[in-house]
């Protein structure tokens, strides 16, 4: 446990790649004494060397490669040759499982665009769960790519470079609800409106069913906004509205949606924005290090504790793709922005 | 929670701006408690408060963050909902942070009660070596949306109780305003209850 939580935050002081020179320093100092316990020493620093690759993420890169190969050399040199083969996979894996993902993200940008010509159907052609199964399956896809450590780093410096797939996901999110306001406000008839908002309340039902925390919000704040709230709609469905409301209502601190989410076994969509926010506070209420220049080790369990409760959810969701749906959605990019939306609204009821 | 909280003045205070720009840290410093420093999610605490005296009445500020949540940009306006006042934060060594405040303030406007008291405050004037954002820009920025401008800085406290109380005591004057236009003490004491009300879903 201790190890995991090491692991998880040791980015906060320390960069992968100094940790590595530092492990490979510690194994080599040790590795050739004849002492048995200081032998120990330099297979502790092995093992550990091999949990720090393979929880290396965005970091694995031509140079980190290279200076792991030393390694393997030797490893060789000393006549170890079944681990130095065992660990030389292991980088060069490591090394092609991320090229391939970098390529991956190319790839599903390709095939969005391929979906726009043959865009044809509209939000009320489907079931709305349906509409919400293909919604968590996007959802799923940007989840389960971000790396716990840029959650971490992001909560720290709010870097946009170094947490490139959060960045993704909560550009996602915004998107995502621009284009609900959108598919509401675009109809001139109230009553085709009042349609597309009970669409979007029963849409928001089957995402709880889901655990997507994600999509509810994003389709609950769409619905929230200023420009589609302060327009008339039926009674029961804007108490309908209400009563989905108070599952993230802020009072106590989120109580009610923490509540919601301690209960969820996953897979599930939890909302990053209160991990962020819990991680922020942690960050600035906590010193780095103290006084005597010691790390601050109970910092990092706390962060360390909000974050498995992250990884905790990160599971597959098993849905088929729908291909119609996910042209009707088009990756969420025909929205009209914030001040448009605004426009609109005012010309609907001025 | 001290005395009789009924009879008590409440305001509800926001602070916004972009990621990084320092607005855990000034609710930090001005609340000056350990509260982040315990903090557990579980807690159930959702906002800072800190108790002032403004013309010898007490008045209890609920000072809310958004920290985090930035990035989410359509459900921070939840937060909008019964604030009376918003301490608005650029960071004066990150420029984009200083020309990013014309979209918080068009949202002010727009998520915002039409009688919503603002402050604009540019936070870190401690690292004067790395300023992006000259004074006097700011200062006219501020001049052109009728707000009071402040520097602050968190490291060494300058001006962080000064820009905080300045807003309360916006938000107390335009509140005495309106009750004079109600012209009769009988109602000031129902005012205050009203106030109270209008708060009381914020369970702090």
């Amino acid at each position: 446990m201790y190890q995991e939580a090491f692991l998880t935050t040791y980015r906060t002081f320390i960069s992968s790649k100094e940790l590595i020179q530092k492990l490979l320093q510690r194994y080599t100092r040790f590795s050739r004494a004849k002492d048995p316990k200081r032998k120990k020493l330099s297979k502790n620093a092995f093992s550990l060397l091999i949990r720090v690759v393979d929880e290396l993420c965005t970091e694995m890169d031509e140079t980190l490669v290279q200076l792991l190969m030393q390694l393997v050399f030797q490893l060789l040199c000393d006549g170890e040759l079944m681990l130095a083969k065992i660990f030389r996979e292991k980088v060069l894996e490591k090394f092609h499982h991320h090229q391939q993902r970098k390529e991956r993200s190319r790839h599903v940008k390709l095939l969005s665009s391929y979906q726009l010509s043959t865009k044809s159907h509209t939000l009320l052609d489907f079931k709305p769960e349906q509409v919400a199964e293909q919604m968590t399956l996007l959802d799923a896809e940007l989840f389960l790519t971000i790396e716990i450590p840029e959650v971490l780093i992001y909560s720290k410096n709010q870097s946009e470079e170094h947490s490139p797939h959060l960045t993704k996901f909560t550009a996602h999110f915004n998107k995502m609800s621009y284009w609900c306001c959108t598919r509401i406000l675009e109809n001139e008839d109230p009553k085709e409106r009042e349609k597309y908002y009970v669409r979007f309340l029963k849409i928001m039902k089957h995402l709880r069913k889901l655990s997507n925390f994600n999509s509810y919000l994003a389709v609950l704040s769409a619905l929230n906004s200023s420009p589609i709230s302060r327009l008339e709609w039926q009674k029961q469905n804007s108490e309908a509205l209400q009563e989905l409301s108070m599952l993230i209502d802020s009072s106590c601190s989120f109580r009610a949606y923490r509540q919601a989410l301690a209960e969820t076994s996953p897979p599930c969509i939890p909302y990053i924005g209160i991990i962020l926010q819990d991680l922020t506070f942690i960050h600035i209420g906590n010193p780095d290090n103290f006084a005597d220049g010691n790390i601050n080790f109970a910092k990092r369990w706390q962060q360390f504790h909000i974050l498995d409760s992250m990884r905790r959810f990160k599971m597959n969701y098993n849905f088929k793709e729908n291909p119609k749906i996910l042209a009707m959605f088009n990756n969420f990019e025909d929205y009209i922005c914030e001040e448009s939306l605004w426009q609109i609204s005012k010309v609907l009821k001025p | 929670m001290n005395g009789d909280p009924s009879s008590q003045l409440a305001f509800k205070i926001l602070v916004l701006g972009d990621s990084s720009v320092g607005k855990t840290c000034l609710i930090h410093r001005y609340c000056d408690d350990t509260f982040y420093e315990t903090y557990v999610s579980t807690i159930g605490i959702d906002c800072k408060q800190r108790e002032t005296m403004l013309d010898q009445i007490p008045v209890r500020l609920r000072i809310w963050d958004t920290a985090g949540q930035e990035r989410f940009r359509t459900l921070t306006t939840a937060y909008y909902r019964g604030a009376q006042g918003i301490l608005l934060v650029f960071d004066i060594t990150n420029e984009d942070s200083f020309s990013h405040l014309s979209y918080w303030l068009k949202n002010i406007e727009e998520m915002g009660s039409a009688d919503i008291c603002k402050v604009l405050v540019g936070n870190k004037c401690d690292l004067e070596k790395d300023r992006a954002v000259p004074t006097d820009r700011a200062t006219k920025l501020a001049k052109n949306f009728g707000v009071k401008f402040f520097e602050t800085s968190c490291k060494t406290n300058e001006c962080v109780t000064a820009a905080f109380e300045y807003l309360a005591s916006m938000i107390k004057a335009k509140a005495d305003e309106k009750l004079e236009k109600h012209g009769s003490l009988q109602r000031a004491h129902s005012w205050h209850k009203d106030s109270f009300k209008k708060q009381s879903w914020c369970a702090c």
